[in-house]
């Protein structure tokens, strides 16, 4: 019996020596990602932007969820089908719980979809906007009704989590910042801002406890310091890994670099619809820019394979239309044209400009990878054709409501389709601008074609996919026949792990610890 | 003594009032906050919702007006992109930022005076040479090249200390401080040691011109005519005499590191201010910059009061009024 008592002693402080030895028990089974941007709030339909979401994401679920190439799979509804063209039927997976073990139900749904379209300062009101009422049938079915047939509603529901009901109650919004408890595979365990935020495995998760027992994420907003940290060993992956690293990256022998092409195009947009543009020295004085042939010939005038190749080091491809081809919308039909100056220097002629014009290309120069490069890349291109490029670099933060204001003619910016449908790029971009219906938000060259229009006003209104993808088909070869826009690139994400590390990057970015292995 | 403290509140609350003016005039015009908040799909009428809701659709004087009238009365808003008091945000940051900021004085002051005394009093050993070329680079180097070369050597390269974070830390009166555990440590060695040069060189220039210019005095003849020590005369009569310029220049460096850490902050991934204050400036939180800056001036205004409080221990001529 003594013995027996000593022993149980012996391993107790054996357990408390392994325990208190620093690196080898946590280190061993915690990932720790280097995360080029922090989580905004763990509010899920607080920010939508990457970073937050893809934490949130983790922590909770939504109705349904996007697998790694956007196909929409079931998630907390396990089925749903569409009773007529205005009502859709989801049924819920049963016996889930949220972390603090409240059970998850109908009223969940309810509670969540409202507070998404209601609440203030809710970035999600866009995604539900089309929902008109949710109606609880019992526990584990709900019913929404939308306001008009609405078919991409389960890409849209995809990127709404669901909130405890209870929880949300019982707390308040402010409280919500920074505190959480949802249904997904890893629930918060602690945030300190700027520094770490730590989850552990929810064992009770409904796809099955995960493998990876502790994550923690630690924003590394600078690119060399977060190169610094997997080149050191103190994280095992970091995304947006830096272009000009990426060599010495490989050059490191337990580490690879991996990388997927991303939603994002980059595209220009041109000022179409007045006379008088603020930013063009035009030999005639109109401006040339409502000519498509001139729109043409810009497109044929730039040297995207170039840019591509010395720009972005081969991380990114040359677009010849609006959307990747994973997004529900790309039509393979539709190939980019080559480089051919000849043919845009005639053009050009053609539109009564044999020796060009002046123009100011503005651009971001802190929000997409190496957009003020492309700028100059561009820039230089155009130049070879006759026209004076000057570009204008500015901060994100300028820009973005300069281009609202409308005080340029001609700018870069990038768009990714985040649902996955190209509705997101129709609606948002090629759509007329439409404030009281909320089309063409982006759409700043203010370019109008009724008969797009018409197109993208059916497709967001009909459920059939297969029609609904033959509309946005139309829509968008009457939007490049009209060079509305300027694609230039779809951009690479890069990303670099220790080879401990087993994951396969996702179309949208999202870190999803779940499907990650650690050796 | 009284009225020496009325006049000086009376000036900050002037300096914080201007500051906030200033600040205020340079957020409105540099942006729209909201645009950076919603995502693109957003539509306009959304957009004005949450512009109205934030009260950022009223004309520039109302906005600041009642920004003036809050912050009277202890509050300065919430951040627009946290959904928390932006108080409550900064001081949450504080700490490291001081503990960075308070070890790299102290490595500095602590190895910055003898190394300048050392250097005035024996100007032509090999070592005072050293120690005075030392400084010429530490003055020079700029602190985001300094920072990332130490990583590419002491992380990458040899592996002995961790490249970035505060590591684990430990809770003391509520506050978390790294420099209680040896992980903490480890971890602020590095951009310790990268603010500490800078400070350190101007240190060591600065001791070494005052204890030369001291030395050639007077009074240190007399006090050797008279007998005294070597050791006796420098560090007690001689340093006494060149420490108004070190206090003064460490005071304001101290002051200058806490609120522009920045550059360090960003290499090493340092969860303080100046990492939340620059986030903030870009997001255009508007709430955050004030409350920051409002911060760092009443720091400032303190600190000088301080450092005229510690010249009338040093110079017993010199009184407050």
């Amino acid at each position: 019996m003594k013995s027996n008592r000593s022993g149980a002693m012996w391993l107790f402080v054996a357990l408390a020596v392994f325990a208190l030895t620093p690196g080898l028990a946590v280190g061993s089974k915690a990932l720790i990602h280097g995360a080029a941007s922090e989580p905004r709030s763990l509010d899920p339909y607080f920010h939508n932007e990457t970073p937050t979401n893809s934490m949130n994401k983790n922590i909770h679920d939504g109705l349904v969820s996007f697998d790694a190439e956007l196909n929409v799979m079931p998630a907390l509804a396990l089925k749903w089908e569409n009773p007529d063209q205005r009502t859709w039927v989801f049924h819920l997976r049963k016996g889930v719980t949220f972390h603090d073990g409240t059970p998850f139900t109908a009223a969940d749904v309810k509670f969540s979809i409202e507070r998404c379209k209601s609440w203030e300062k809710s970035g999600f009101k866009a995604t539900v906007t089309q929902i008109d009422s949710i109606e609880v049938v019992d526990d584990h079915t709900v019913k929404f009704t939308t306001q008009q047939p609405f078919g991409i509603l389960p890409r849209k529901l995809a990127q709404v989590m669901i909130m405890s009901k209870k929880f949300v109650e019982a707390n308040g919004n402010d409280y919500l910042a920074d505190h959480a408890n949802g249904t997904g595979p890893y629930k918060l365990k602690e945030w300190v801002k700027g520094d770490h935020l730590t989850l552990t495995a929810n064992a009770a998760y409904f796809r099955g406890a995960p493998t990876i027992k502790e994550v923690v994420l630690r924003p590394l907003t600078n690119d060399p310091t977060r190169t610094a940290a997997l080149l050191s060993g103190e994280v095992h992956i970091i995304d947006d890994a830096p272009v000009r690293d990426v060599d010495r990256i490989k050059a490191a022998g337990n580490v690879t670099v991996i990388s997927r092409p991303s939603l994002r195009l980059i595209y220009l947009q041109m000022d179409q619809d007045r006379e008088n543009s603020p930013k063009i020295e035009s030999p005639t004085g109109k401006n040339p820019l409502m000519d498509v042939r001139v729109r043409k010939a810009l497109y044929y005038g730039i040297d995207e394979e170039a840019i591509v190749k010395y720009v972005m080091n081969g991380f990114a491809h040359p677009a010849g239309q609006l959307y990747p081809s994973f997004v529900f919308g790309y039509d393979q039909s539709i190939v980019r044209p080559p480089y051919n100056p000849e043919k845009a220097k005639t053009l050009l002629k053609e539109a009564g400009y044999p020796d060009g014009f002046g123009i100011t290309l503005d651009t971001p120069n802190d929000r997409y990878v190496n957009d003020d490069k492309i700028a100059q890349a561009v820039a230089s291109s155009l130049a070879k054709i006759g026209i004076r490029v000057k570009v204008n670099a500015i901060p994100k933060k300028t820009f973005f409501p300069m281009t609202d204001r409308r005080e340029t003619s001609f700018f870069l910016i990038g768009w990714a389709c985040g649902d996955g449908d190209a509705s997101a790029f129709l609606d948002g971009i090629a759509h007329t601008y439409d404030t009281e219906k909320g089309f063409g938000r982006y759409n700043r060259g203010r370019y109008s074609n009724p008969k797009a229009d018409e197109l993208i006003v059916a497709a967001s209104g009909t459920v059939n996919p297969e029609e609904r993808l033959k509309l946005m088909q139309n829509a968008q070869r009457i939007v490049l026949e009209d060079q509305a826009f300027i694609p230039l690139q779809f951009q690479e994400d890069i990303y670099a792990k220790s080879n401990l590390l087993e994951w396969k990057p996702r179309a949208d970015h999202y870190m999803w610890y779940y499907d990650m292995k650690l050796k | 003594m009284f009225g020496y403290l009325v006049k000086r509140i009376l000036q900050c609350f002037l300096v914080l009032f201007c500051v906030s003016f200033v600040v205020f005039v340079i957020m409105y015009h540099s942006g729209d906050p909201v645009e950076m908040m919603l995502p693109p799909e957003a539509t306009q009428i959304q957009v004005q919702a949450l512009r109205q809701h934030l009260g950022l659709d009223r004309p520039f004087h109302i906005q600041y007006w009642s920004f003036v009238k809050n912050a009277l009365r202890g509050d300065l808003g919430k951040s627009f992109i946290f959904n928390k008091p932006a108080m409550e945000l900064i001081v949450e940051r504080i700490p490291a930022t001081l503990e960075l900021a308070v070890c790299a004085m102290v490595l500095a002051v602590v190895v910055g005076i003898p190394a300048g005394m050392y250097a005035a009093v024996r100007p032509s050993s090999w070592l005072a040479k050293t120690i005075m070329s030392g400084s010429l680079l530490g003055i020079s180097l700029p602190v985001f090249w300094l920072g990332i070369l130490l990583v590419l050597i002491f992380s990458v390269l040899l592996g002995w200390l961790p490249s970035s974070g505060r590591g684990q830390t430990a809770i003391m009166a509520g506050i978390r401080f790294g420099f209680l555990t040896r992980n903490g440590i480890a971890h602020l060695v590095l951009p310790a040691a990268t603010i500490a040069v800078f400070q350190l060189a101007l240190i060591i220039r600065l001791v070494r011109a005052g204890m030369m210019e001291v030395l050639l005095q007077d009074f240190i003849k007399f006090l050797k005519a008279k007998g005294l020590s070597e050791r006796r005369i420098i560090f007690i009569h001689a340093m006494k005499n060149i420490m108004i310029p070190v206090v003064t220049i460490v005071g304001l460096q101290l002051g200058n590191i806490i609120a522009f850490a920045i550059v360090t902050e960003t290499i090493f991934a340092w969860p303080g201010m100046g990492k939340l204050v620059i986030d903030s400036i870009h997001g255009l939180d508007r709430p955050v910059v004030l409350a920051y800056l409002l911060v760092v001036s009443l720091m400032f205004v303190i600190l000088n009061f301080v450092v005229d409080v510690v010249y009338t221990f040093l110079d017993p001529r010199i009184r407050l009024k």
